[in-house]
């Protein structure tokens, strides 16, 4: 079926995916003039993968760049404390810092408010309930997010682009469970100093791993099992940085949650402007968090290895013998 | 004043109580009233039910009226005092190696009576003739744990501050003891303990009960200091017994394999009438407080905590109060005005309504309280703090209508006296201090941060949500003019009259 609506398109490839033109192409070097120049200027290299520097400059450009993303973090956000307040929530506000977070680390606010509310037996249940709403908070902000990207403008066809990115961002997310669940049954076994680092190391590994899944969905409409493979082969193109960017963010995230004597770290339901500041500034990071991974797998989207061909299985003659 | 400080000094050198019978009558002399205890605080949390409540008492705010020092003592030196109880107006306090009395009036130390090294926990007052006994527990059972930085095993001395110099026996025995308080003269020996104590002596209708840690609870006739009954648990038991309408209510740990529960005994014959076990999987279980047929308790696990009310008659449970906190377990819930009030460890107090559960108002005071206990002093609930801070809150509305502010030294618990409140304090101010009605204290109606202000909260909210998004929305204008597309090729838009453009979302089978 043909694409008959009035939406403007980028050129497909072959196989009717969308090609994605590596970040250089189309921009010339331009010659250094200061800081931001200097900051924003494309990055000479073997790989097209940008560096963590140009990432980051291109996902804050996307964010705040696009009104739409940022009031609606910034409501997101205030949704979400609105809803926590109504069920019960009593506090504290500062655990909000990681309301939109990258799966597994806004995962794992879901599972401590979860608790919070419920206790750990319903909160065990409740936590699918707070996955599914990150799941469609994330669909719909990676849709347009990547729609920003491709210069598509912003419509009815990003919410059927967040729709399809669902199932994705659903799987991210219940594997960020996953993972949390794995390394607080192994963390104990191995000793406080270990399972602290396990716990880490989760957070880190579940970032490096999932965080391009929701975007390939999002981007190229594949089945949820090819994205998410898609997604680790992305992950571990060799020189991408992309497990030092997932370690940078998981530490920044915990660290600003652990930081003492935070505005926001006192049970209370009515929070300073300063914790507002704190921890709306917070998540607007994390969607160009967000961004800054969607940037890099688009830059890179022509450049990730297909998957090995299965291996066909033998005759069932020849292995009865 | 000089012989009472060779008393209290030979006292401290002292291994055993003989001391005490030395030093009694100087002290004597020095103006210890024999103590009427009739609707006194006679014991941890008032009395033997642990209702931690106070009819009569001073008023909010306070002052500092007196301030006695006591230096801590133990292994390590870091052992202070236990929960007072009071006597007329002498309040009691044990020491991990002397029992000590100080006027309520005026705060001088006016008697010491030594005791074998144990854990400090509190002695009760019971009615003696025209006078009053303290009865107190003492050692260490197997020893005492060894200071921080020792290399010394845990079963080594009875020595206070030094495990080093170590009894080679090791053992301090453990026992149940009473003095007069008027002449600090023994009433009977010690009667023995198969382990170290720390549940304190609760007193009731002529008998001491007093749990080991091991789980053994013995009733003693006061009169002559025989037992009679003791009974076998089987479990670790740490948190003070509490007796009411004849019940001996007992709260056993649990641990990986067994449930913490609910016991509850015959008084006079330590017959066991009920057992509760929560039916959420539970570790520990606070101390009880038990009213009007009714026993309150905490029962906390990795899953839940629940603060539950059981009917005392046959153990069932009337209502269970899901409240996702930390508790500490020495402390019983305060249950007066038919309110239960129940405080952890973060100083988040929530007050339930004794007959349903139903949360009536709470109070986040956002300040450790950890061994610090609770008590309801006329209309106000006085919440002290790890910190020095102790908050008076209105047991009806909720509000907080005064607070000391913290010094930084622990407030462990309080007492009420009287016109006098006596707390005992710890870190840097080690010791008894005693409180009194100041009329010159402004009161203040804090609310608590739980309630919601919507009109504040929304204010926050565009206070620093409005000028973030200017900021934010200008500097994208600059980085998109300066970076522009993200992908320029993609600006190359394809017509619709371009033939044959393929839905990548409806391709079939998209090529890996």
């Amino acid at each position: 079926m043909t694409n008959k609506n009035k939406r403007s398109k980028p050129r497909d490839r072959d196989d009717g995916h969308r090609s994605a033109p590596p970040a250089s192409r189309g921009a010339e070097p331009a010659p250094r003039r200061g800081l931001l120049d200097s900051l924003f200027s494309p990055r000479v290299g073997s790989t097209s993968m940008p560096s963590i520097r140009t990432s980051a400059a291109r996902g804050l450009a996307v964010v705040a760049g696009t009104p739409v993303l940022a009031v609606g973090a910034v409501a997101l956000v205030v949704l979400e404390w609105l809803a926590a307040l109504a069920l019960g929530y009593e506090g504290p506000f500062a655990l909000f810092v990681n309301a939109l977070g990258l799966a597994p680390v806004g995962t794992s606010f879901d599972a401590t408010l979860s608790t919070s509310l419920f206790g750990l037996q319903g909160g065990f249940f409740a936590i699918l309930g707070f996955v599914a709403f990150r799941a469609m908070v994330q669909a719909l902000l990676v849709a347009v997010i990547v729609e920003v990207l491709r210069s598509a403008p912003l419509g009815r066809w990003t919410l059927i682009r967040a729709l399809r990115t669902l199932p994705a961002a659903l799987a991210v997310n219940i594997a960020g469970i996953g993972l949390l669940t794995l390394a607080s049954l192994l963390g104990p076994l191995l000793g406080p100093a270990f399972g602290l680092l396990i716990q880490m190391a989760a957070l880190v590994g579940g970032v490096y791993v999932l965080s391009f899944a929701p975007v390939i969905a999002a981007d190229e409409g594949r089945r949820l099992s090819d994205a998410m493979s898609r997604s680790v082969r992305a992950a571990r193109m060799p020189g991408s940085g992309n497990l030092t960017l997932a370690a940078i963010y998981v530490v920044a995230s915990i660290a600003i949650l652990v930081v003492p004597g935070k505005p926001g770290s006192d049970l209370g339901v009515n929070p300073t402007v300063s914790a507002w500041v704190m921890v709306l500034v917070a998540n607007l990071l994390h969607v160009v968090m967000q961004a800054m991974v969607a940037f890099r797998y688009l830059s890179v989207a022509d450049e990730v290895p297909d998957a090995a061909p299965r291996r066909q299985a033998a005759p069932r003659a020849r292995s009865r013998g | 004043m000089l012989t009472s400080l060779v008393c209290l000094l030979s006292s401290r050198r002292a291994r055993r109580t003989v001391a005490a019978a030395v030093c009694a009558p100087v002290l004597l002399g020095a103006g210890v009233a024999a103590g009427q205890v009739a609707g006194a605080w006679t014991e941890f949390q008032g009395g033997p039910s642990k209702t931690g409540v106070a009819t009569d008492g001073p008023d909010p705010g306070y002052r500092r009226a007196w301030s006695t020092p006591f230096d801590p003592g133990g292994p390590g030196d870091r052992f202070g005092l236990s929960a007072p109880v009071i006597a007329e107006d002498v309040a009691v306090a044990v020491g991990p190696d002397a029992v000590i009395g100080v006027d309520l009036g005026s705060g001088e130390q006016t008697f010491s009576v030594d005791r074998a090294v144990g854990p400090s926990v509190p002695a009760a007052v019971a009615p003696l003739g025209d006078g009053a006994a303290v009865v107190y527990t003492e050692g260490w059972g197997e020893g005492p744990p060894p200071a921080p930085g020792s290399e010394v095993s845990p079963t080594a001395s009875a020595s206070p501050g030094t495990p080093a110099d170590a009894d080679v026996e090791g053992l301090v025995e453990s026992g149940l003891t009473a003095f007069d308080l008027g002449s600090q003269e023994r009433l009977w020996p010690p009667v023995p303990l198969d382990g170290v104590s720390r549940t304190g002596v609760t007193v009731d209708d002529g008998s001491a009960f007093v749990g080991v840690n091991g789980g053994t609870v013995i009733s003693v006739d006061l009169a002559d200091g025989s037992v009679d009954w003791r009974r076998e648990l089987d479990a670790m038991l740490v948190t003070p017994i509490t007796v009411i309408d004849a019940t001996v209510l007992v709260g056993l740990q649990g641990d990986g394999d067994t449930q913490p529960v609910v016991v509850a005994l015959e008084a006079n014959t330590g017959e066991e009438r009920w057992r509760h076990e929560p039916s959420a999987r539970s570790s520990v279980v606070s101390a009880i407080s038990a009213d009007q047929g009714t026993a309150f308790a905490i029962f906390a696990g990795l899953s839940e905590t629940s603060v539950v009310a059981l009917d005392l008659a046959d153990g069932t449970q009337r209502w269970s109060r899901r409240v996702n906190a930390t508790f500490d377990v020495i402390a019983p819930p305060v249950v007066g005005a038919e309110t239960v009030f129940v405080t952890d460890l973060i100083g988040h107090t929530r007050a339930l309504d004794a007959g349903t559960g139903q949360q009536r108002w709470d109070f986040a005071q956002n300040v450790p309280v950890f061994r610090s206990v609770p008590v309801l002093v006329g209309a106000h609930l006085l919440v002290p703090t790890l910190e020095g801070e102790l908050g008076a809150i209105d047991a009806e509305t909720g509000e907080l209508v005064w607070r000391l502010q913290a010094d930084g030294a622990p407030i462990r618990s309080v007492a009420a006296a009287g016109d006098v409140l006596v707390a005992v304090r710890g870190a840097g101010r080690s010791g008894l201090e005693g409180f009194e009605h100041d009329p010159d204290a402004a009161l203040v109606r804090e609310a608590s941060p739980t309630t919601l202000a919507p009109g504040r909260m929304v204010g926050a909210i565009a206070i620093a949500a409005i000028p973030l998004l200017v900021v934010v929305l200008l500097l994208g204008r600059m980085l998109i003019a300066r970076m522009g597309p993200a992908f320029p090729g993609d600006d190359e838009q394809v017509s619709e009259d371009d033939e044959h453009v393929v839905d990548p979302w409806e391709a079939e089978d998209p090529t890996p």
